[in-house]
Formats: structure tokens, C-alpha cells, sequence
């Protein structure tokens, strides 16, 4: 199973699931360190830079646009083995999520806040904001949707101090 | 959320921008009594929001001239965060286009870009 010409592949990249591929299509996607991919027998998925047979075609840098091929999705080859993944004894592929958008980041709100009013805490929304996208890209779904809680709840708080601030504001302005 | 509560949200948040597009299309901050930045009082130095409300006016007054002279960086960031909203309200169709526009990279341009515009506003008096 560890090596068998036909086991398939799933990654991660940019948040978006990519997958089922085979060793050398994964390959030539040039997976970073972190890159979560998973194959069969998997229990979970794992950095690309655990699994053994990945060793040594991993880049630390972002390759170059051009090169990087469009993943075939689903070629015509592979469609007969479709139907064995599914038959295979772990055929629930962990986190069906990727698929979607990552949960808000509220960055347009951030913006919006650090241009109008209290900076602090929008800073600190800020923060939340580039968590959930690290989170996802990492295919942790839960701690993304935690940190865009966050995220929101930042926001809110800035608004208030506006809020709060402006008849202060007032008075500054009528001295 | 459930769906009430958010279209309640909605609502009132619709409410508070009507009401905020009538007074400072209505009055000019510039020689009216509107709220004063904090921070400029206390420290003398303009915040990245400095202008935004003069510059509100202008714009509402369709003098992009004149916005951009009061907040340069307000007047640049409604085409992109118009853009940004308009990614969020179709995630679902171009989950793509709305992951690269709140991706890292976005996140820590637009807070570069921000603080930025902050230290070289004062220093240049923009």
C-alpha cells in the first residue's frame, strides 16, 4: 500500500482540496513543508514533509506561476479507480470542508475601521484575520471558524470604542 | 446568527449609513462641530483616518479632487474593499477569488499599506 503505483492523493494548496491524484501529479505540484496532504490509510491529514515519499521533492519556496500545472481533477484514466476508493476501508476523505471558502476573515471590515475610527483594536482584529487564513490553509477548519469568531467579535469591539468615543470627539471639537 | 437576527443587523446597519450619508452630504465637517480625532488632539499627529469625514463630504459632493487632499488613502481603499464585499457576497460561487483576497498576503498589505500611510502622512503633511 505504501508505495503502490495506484495509491491516491489529496493536498491542500491555497485552500482548496485538490485530489485524487497520483504520487508524481502530487509531485509536480510542489508541496511546501506544510502542505497537508492525505492517501489512503491516512488516519488524518499530515504535512507533506512527513509522509517518506515525498522526501526530497518538496520546495521551500512558491514555484514559479507558469509552471504550475492545473491539476487534473479527474482524468479519464483515473475514473475506473474511483469507485475502489470509495470501496476502500478508509473512504471518508477527513475534513469534505476544503471545498468551501474559508470562514470570514472580516478584513474588509478591518479596513474600514482602521480608516474611520479606534485603531487598536482593529489591529488586533487584523490579527485574527490573517489567523484564519493560515488555519485553513493548514486544513484546520475549526481553529479558522474560531479565529473568525474572534475576528468579528474584534470588529464589534472596535465599532463600540468608536461609538463610545465620539461625544468625547464632540466636545474636543467644541472646545 | 439565526436569519432574523441578521436580517435585523442589516436593517440597522442600512439605517445608521442612510442616516450618515444624509448629515455629511447635509453639513461640512470642515466648518461644522463634528466629532474630532482623539488622537490628533492628544498627540498632534494625524491617524490614518484623519479626513475621512471632510473627505466624506467631497465625496458625496462628487469632488474626488478635493476627498482625495483630505484622505488620500479612504478614497483609494473604497474601489478595493467594494471589490472585497462584492468576493464575500459571491464566496460561494468563487471561493477562490474570496480565499487570495483575504489571504495572508492581502492581509499584511493592507496593514502595511495602512501604517504606512499613517507614518509618511505625518512626515509629509498629506
Amino acid at each position: 500500500m505504501e508505495n503502490n503505483e495506484n495509491t491516491k492523493y489529496w493536498a491542500i494548496i491555497n485552500g482548496v482540496r485538490l485530489g485524487p491524484m497520483s504520487l508524481d501529479e502530487l509531485v509536480r505540484l510542489a508541496p511546501e513543508n506544510a502542505t497537508p496532504v492525505w492517501r489512503q490509510g491516512l488516519p488524518d491529514w499530515c504535512a507533506a514533509s512527513s509522509l517518506p515519499e515525498l522526501a526530497g521533492c518538496i520546495t521551500t519556496a512558491v514555484p514559479p506561476i507558469p509552471s504550475v500545472p492545473q491539476p487534473p481533477v479527474t482524468p479519464p484514466d483515473y475514473q475506473p479507480h474511483i469507485p475502489q476508493v470509495s470501496a476502500a476501508p478508509m473512504p471518508v476523505i477527513p475534513n469534505p470542508d476544503n471545498m468551501q471558502p474559508m470562514p470570514p476573515t472580516y478584513l474588509a471590515w478591518s479596513i474600514i475601521t482602521m480608516l474611520l475610527c479606534c485603531l487598536v483594536p482593529g489591529i488586533v482584529a487584523l490579527v485574527y484575520s490573517t489567523k484564519v487564513s493560515s488555519r485553513f490553509n493548514i486544513g484546520d477548519i475549526e481553529g479558522a471558524r474560531k479565529a473568525s469568531e474572534n475576528a468579528a467579535i474584534w470588529i464589534i469591539v472596535t465599532v463600540v470604542c468608536g461609538l463610545i468615543a465620539i461625544p468625547f470627539q464632540f466636545v474636543l471639537a467644541l472646545i | 446568527m439565526s436569519l432574523t437576527v441578521k436580517y435585523a443587523l442589516y436593517a440597522a446597519i442600512a439605517a445608521v449609513l442612510l442616516t450618515a450619508v444624509v448629515l455629511y452630504a447635509t453639513f461640512d465637517p470642515a466648518t461644522n462641530p463634528f466629532p474630532r480625532c482623539i488622537f490628533l488632539q492628544l498627540t498632534g499627529w494625524k491617524c490614518p483616518g484623519c479626513g475621512s469625514q471632510r473627505a466624506l463630504h467631497a465625496l458625496l459632493h462628487l469632488d474626488i479632487a478635493k476627498a482625495w487632499r483630505y484622505n488620500a488613502m479612504l478614497v483609494a481603499a473604497i474601489p478595493i474593499v467594494s471589490v472585497m464585499f462584492m468576493s464575500q457576497a459571491a464566496k460561494g460561487k468563487m471561493p477562490r477569488l474570496y480565499n487570495s483576497l483575504n489571504g495572508r498576503v492581502a492581509i499584511w498589505t493592507s496593514f502595511a499599506l495602512l501604517t504606512g500611510w499613517w507614518i509618511l502622512r505625518n512626515i509629509f503633511d498629506w
